[in-house]
Order: structure tokens, then C-alpha cells, then sequence
């Protein structure tokens, strides 16, 4: 008798299964249960929905572990987990509903926060006149933006992570991750989740996490390149010097120091 | 389109394969409600085909539900020959 109950489920699965759409329902139930689910749920079931559409693999393995009766704490964790290892900063499904979440690496040059979080910075910034708790100079963003885009544009290309440092510090690289700090990018429109512009988020998150690779790079190499630095303020003067009297500069002018032999540019040892 | 009748648009309705999706597919070959242990990059590719499934019927619908209506003054479909 037990054995016979035993095997009704396999002989149900059978027979279902031989009828293309209650297969078809059954597998609709297995894999998609939340197919016709809208998102004005509570927010774990509408952050499901959004998964539902972008990240398949993420959304079956929740509906496994709701199969397997784990609980909504344990599968928001995975949840959360599993967007953070793609680079999306989620602390709680709820911030789902308001569109793409990103991280944001931008440079707050008059929050003393980021003096203390970066006191090796300060030697470089001062060359600008920058230090905390001071007014920011008229001119050191342009002269920062201009140093960047001149660094980048060096033949040599291990000069190219130090104009990345300034580009970054002086909210110029081009990516917003990079050059906007959180409270600005809250002021912007979220992306939505579609799978385009999800690619577009996942695209930007990682190019930012590169050109951060270059930023520490940047640092290295003008710490160990004493000439580097005297060069870089002597630059500085000569730019600071022409804006103030309303002159264009050519960057192309400026002069930088030949770095020394054996010196990669990237944060790697060079021994 | 003469002669064109309900049995013989059904005739044509029924020689279409149904779908076959890879959930399909799984659910038969494991002769269970809700298989278990399946590799999960297969299980994904279901999904996804599953869900993008899903959506492709659920624009059909949409789309047939704002079909204007047609006059089909040369076509002769006896059932409804009033």
C-alpha cells in the first residue's frame, strides 16, 4: 500500500507529461511560478519579479531555495550576495524598486572625510593648493581636468595611471561611478531593469573598478618618482600661471621627466 | 483564400509542432513534478527560455487584443456563412 502511494507521484508525472501543455504548465509551476506575478508585491516578491526578467539563474536558484522551504531572511542574503559579487551594492531588496543600484567612487574634495580616509593623498593635492578645510583654489579642477587629460596622452604609457589619479580626483574620467560621489548620483534618474541597461550598469561597473586598478597605480608610481612629482608642481605653476592671466595653455608644451627603467606603472611589485 | 474554412485553417493549425522548451524536456526525461539536482547553468538556460517565452505570448495576446477588424468580403468560411 505504501509502496503504491510511493509511486503516484511518478506515475501523475508521467501521464501529466504526455499532454504537451499540462507539461508545459507543470513547467511553467517548476521553473517560472512567478510568471504572472506584477511588481506592486512586498518587497521581496517584487525584487523576484525584477530578477525574473535580468538575472535567470539568480531567480531559480530562489525559487529552489523556496521550494526547499528556506526562509525569506536566508534567501534575501543569497539575493543581496549574489548582487554584490556581480558589483551591484545591495544592502536590502527594498532599494531594488527605484532602479539599478551603482556604486560610486567619486572624490569629495571638501569633505574632510576623505582627507582622513586618504592622508597619502595630501602631498599631491597640496600641489594644487588643495588641503582640508580650505576653500579649493578657482582654478585647480580645470588644472587637475587639463593635467589628466595631458598625462593620458603621454607616449609612454605608464604615464597614463597617474593621469587616471588626477582625472579621478578632479571628477573627469568620463564614467559617473568614477566621478560622482553618492549623494550626487542619488540626484540622477536610476537605470532601469532591463536587461540593456543592465548591461549598460554591469559595463560601467566594471570599466570603473579598471580605471580604480589605474588610480592605485597612479599613486604608486608618483610616490616612488620623486622627479615625477617636482615635475608635476612645476606643471601645475606654469598652467596656474597662464589661466590666471586668461591665456590658454598647450599642454603639449609641458614637459615630463623619462621614468625610470624596470618601472611597470601598475600596482604589481616591479622587483 | 477561396474555399478557405474553419476545418481547413484547424488542418493547418495542427501540423505546427508544439513548442518543445528545454523545461519541457528536463520535466520529461525525470519523470518527476519538480526534478532536483539538475546542473544549474542548464537550469538557467530554461529559465531564461521559459521566461522569454512567457513574454513573447503575453505581447502575442496584447497584440491581438488591439487587432482592428478586418473585412474579408473574398473569403468563404461556411460556419459563420450568415
Amino acid at each position: 500500500m505504501k509502496s503504491d502511494l510511493l509511486a503516484w507521484p511518478t506515475f501523475l508525472a508521467q501521464h501529466l507529461h504526455a499532454d504537451p501543455l499540462f507539461c508545459l504548465t507543470n513547467t511553467v509551476v517548476w521553473l517560472d511560478p512567478l510568471w504572472s506575478a506584477d511588481e506592486d508585491g512586498d518587497d521581496f516578491s517584487t525584487a523576484l519579479v525584477t530578477l525574473r526578467r535580468v538575472f535567470p539563474a539568480i531567480y531559480t536558484q530562489a525559487i529552489e531555495m523556496l521550494r526547499d522551504q528556506q526562509s525569506v531572511a536566508t534567501i534575501e542574503n543569497m539575493l543581496c550576495g549574489e548582487l554584490n559579487r556581480m558589483g551591484l551594492p545591495v544592502d536590502e531588496l527594498v532599494y531594488l524598486s527605484y532602479g539599478i543600484p551603482l556604486p560610486a567612487y567619486g572624490v569629495d574634495l571638501t569633505d574632510s572625510g576623505f582627507y582622513e580616509e586618504h592622508p597619502d593623498l595630501l602631498p599631491l593635492l597640496a600641489l594644487f593648493g588643495i588641503a582640508p578645510d580650505t576653500v579649493i583654489p578657482e582654478h585647480a579642477y580645470l588644472m587637475g581636468q587639463t593635467l589628466g587629460d595631458a598625462l593620458g596622452q603621454q607616449p609612454d604609457g605608464r604615464y597614463q595611471p597617474v593621469g587616471w589619479l588626477l582625472l579621478w580626483l578632479f571628477a573627469w574620467t568620463g564614467n559617473s561611478i568614477m566621478d560622482l560621489t553618492y549623494e550626487y548620483m542619488a540626484e540622477y534618474e536610476m537605470l532601469a531593469w532591463t536587461p540593456e541597461e543592465v548591461a549598460v550598469a554591469l559595463d560601467m561597473i566594471h570599466q570603473a573598478d579598471e580605471l580604480m586598478a589605474h588610480v592605485s597605480a597612479g599613486q604608486a608610481l608618483l610616490l616612488s618618482q620623486p622627479a615625477l612629482m617636482k615635475t608635476l608642481a612645476q606643471n601645475i605653476r606654469r598652467l596656474e600661471t597662464a589661466l590666471k592671466k586668461g591665456q590658454k595653455y598647450d599642454t603639449g608644451r609641458l614637459e615630463w621627466p623619462p621614468l625610470a627603467d624596470g618601472f611597470t606603472g601598475t600596482t604589481e611589485s616591479d622587483a | 483564400m477561396s474555399g478557405f474554412t474553419l476545418d481547413t485553417l484547424r488542418e493547418c493549425l495542427d501540423t505546427l509542432a508544439p513548442v518543445e522548451l528545454l523545461g519541457m524536456t528536463l520535466l520529461r526525461s525525470s519523470q518527476q513534478l519538480f526534478p532536483t539536482g539538475l546542473p544549474r547553468n542548464t537550469l538557467r538556460e530554461a529559465v531564461a527560455e521559459l521566461v522569454a517565452y512567457t513574454e513573447r505570448c503575453a505581447k502575442t495576446v496584447a497584440q491581438l487584443m488591439t487587432l482592428p477588424p478586418m473585412a474579408l468580403t473574398a473569403v468563404s468560411v461556411v460556419e459563420y456563412g450568415l
